[in-house]
């Protein structure tokens, strides 16, 4: 049996297994069937897209962590799209961006929502000022009233901490 | 496979680095952003010439770097900056109640699976603010106002946009087959797509975008012929009839031909000519709600045939006859196909 194979096998055996479990535990959570049903499939095909898994001892628990997940990224989302439709609504006549556009905005400022999240309020004015809107560190300093040095050191740190938004999964490396 | 997102990690076979490299190489390139004298650069290019591991963290928050300011670019700075102030408030709201029990995942560890994560939930914020669109397992005949007709494929939407100057079709998600009528008033017709514009000839032809944003658009002529406009780098052709390709904004990709029956789907089939299975089994799929996959031995399997796709389950039966298949139902919203 190829590993391809193999993968599908473990995919439909946890299917089998624990599509029941998880259903019934993401509704005691969410309270609402529908969204359970639809975040458990989700889950599921979201392990099979993903080609492969981990050998499993706790397979409940990597199961809720991928659901988890996936309602988090399905809540930013949505708050995302929320906003976005605001802020448009405040936009001046004649300057509504088209519908490719929006699509491609709301893609972007989701990928940069996602690299923000917990990153403490200073850091993040930093981030918008330097990053978003390109102003030298000295002019962001002034904005903000902190010195100079501050600026630079909340920059190093943002980057750090986008850094980590992107790659804290990885395994540590072999040297 | 979706496509990788923007913020994918860079060499994550490299694995992990130590956080104290990285905060060494951040402070390097925030150096050099306003302090870049001759030997404040030789310094940086002597720290990441002395570990592999310096030059890889250096690579990595480069290319974060250079994502971040193309996103700038893509989005004007105050409406980013609205947006994400208030989509982080109603995020903070949330987690205050309904979404507590997710907490236990902290931030650390979501970033790189969503990076991975491209193709998630863009159909329902397409087809909600669609002007046209179809549910799974439907399709819909349209005439437009200038007499042209539109057939939506199952999971398509499109707004249409007819004004004096010109007869616009915006394909969000799925596939259409159009078939233009002349126009009294003499206005282009155009179908725009992610990857750039169509302009029909005289024509009927069907367009699919079925992956995730920024995959190829394919385009099939049935009779007349297509301009294409590619958005970006790639050179216009016109495409006649009887010829396919699909395209993205700075390439077309080779032409072919067009098997009789490609059209079938717009008369409820799908006509299949030594169809590789998983090809196959991906067209059913697209029609009928919950999972249906086939496993890796199966793929190569060639299917030939015409089957209905408003009757999946039959189409599954009689794969089941006419090939060493098997169909195992796992649940209704769960099903693969697998060799006898």
């Amino acid at each position: 049996m190829n590993t391809a194979d193999s993968f599908s096998n473990t995919v439909t055996t946890l299917y089998r297994d624990h599509h029941g479990w998880l259903h019934g535990w993401l509704r005691s959570k969410l309270g609402c069937a529908h969204r359970a049903a639809d975040l458990a499939h989700d889950t599921f095909e979201r392990l099979w897209r993903a080609g492969s898994t981990p050998a499993l001892q706790h397979p409940r628990a990597y199961l809720t962590t991928i659901a988890k997940r996936l309602a988090i990224n399905q809540f930013r989302r949505q708050a995302l799209e929320q906003a976005y439709l605001e802020a448009l609504a405040h936009l001046p006549e004649g300057h509504a961006p088209s519908a490719e556009e929006q699509l491609a905005v709301i893609q972007t400022l989701d990928e940069i929502l996602r690299l923000l999240d917990g990153m403490p309020e200073r850091r993040r004015q930093v981030f918008f000022l330097a990053q978003l809107e390109g102003l030298p560190h000295a002019e962001i300093a002034r904005q903000l009233g902190v010195t100079l040095n501050v600026v630079h050191k909340e920059a190093a740190a943002a980057l750090q901490h986008c850094y980590l938004a992107i790659y804290a999964d990885l395994p540590a490396a072999a040297r | 496979m979706s496509p990788p997102g923007r913020f994918a990690p860079l060499a994550p076979e490299a694995g992990a680095l130590a956080s104290a490299v990285v905060a060494q190489a951040a402070e390097w390139i925030v150096r050099l952003q306003h302090d870049d004298r001759p030997a404040t650069r030789q310094a940086c290019a002597d720290w990441r010439a002395l570990d592999p591991q310096h030059e890889l963290a250096w690579q990595r928050l480069s290319a974060l770097g250079r994502e971040l300011r193309a996103s700038a670019r893509a989005v004007p700075a105050p409406l980013a900056a609205a947006t994400l102030e208030q989509a982080r408030a109603s995020l903070r709201r949330h987690r205050r109640d309904s979404i507590k029990w997710m907490l236990g995942l902290g931030a650390v560890g979501l970033g790189a699976w969503q990076g991975r994560d491209a193709l998630q939930d863009v159909p329902a914020w397409q087809a909600l603010r669609a002007d046209l669109h179809t549910a799974t397992g439907q399709r819909s005949e349209h005439r437009l106002a200038d007499g042209s007709q539109l057939v939506l494929n199952s999971r398509s939407a499109v707004d249409i946009d007819f004004d004096e100057r010109q007869r616009r079709i915006l394909l969000r998600s799925g596939e259409i087959m159009v078939s233009t009528a002349p126009d009294a008033a003499g206005r282009p017709f155009v179908v725009s797509t992610e990857h750039g514009a169509l302009l029909p000839v005289g024509t009927r032809f069907s367009v699919r975008r079925l992956d995730a944003p920024g995959r190829p658009i394919r385009l099939a002529v049935f009779e007349g012929a297509v301009d294409i406009r590619p958005a970006g780098q790639g050179a216009a052709r016109r495409l006649p009839a009887g010829r396919q390709l699909a395209f993205t904004a700075d390439a077309l990709l080779p032409e072919r031909s067009l098997h009789p029956g490609e059209d079938a789907w717009t008369r409820g089939m799908l006509i299949a000519n030594r169809m590789p299975l998983a090809d196959f089994i991906a067209e059913l799929d697209r029609h009928r709600s919950g999972f249906l996959r086939c496993r890796a031995d199966a793929a190569g399997l060639q299917v030939t045939g015409a089957f209905p796709l408003d009757d999946i389950d039959g189409a599954l039966a009689m794969l089941e006859t006419i090939l060493p298949l098997r169909v195992e139902r796992f649940s209704r919203y769960w099903t693969t196909v697998a060799l006898r």
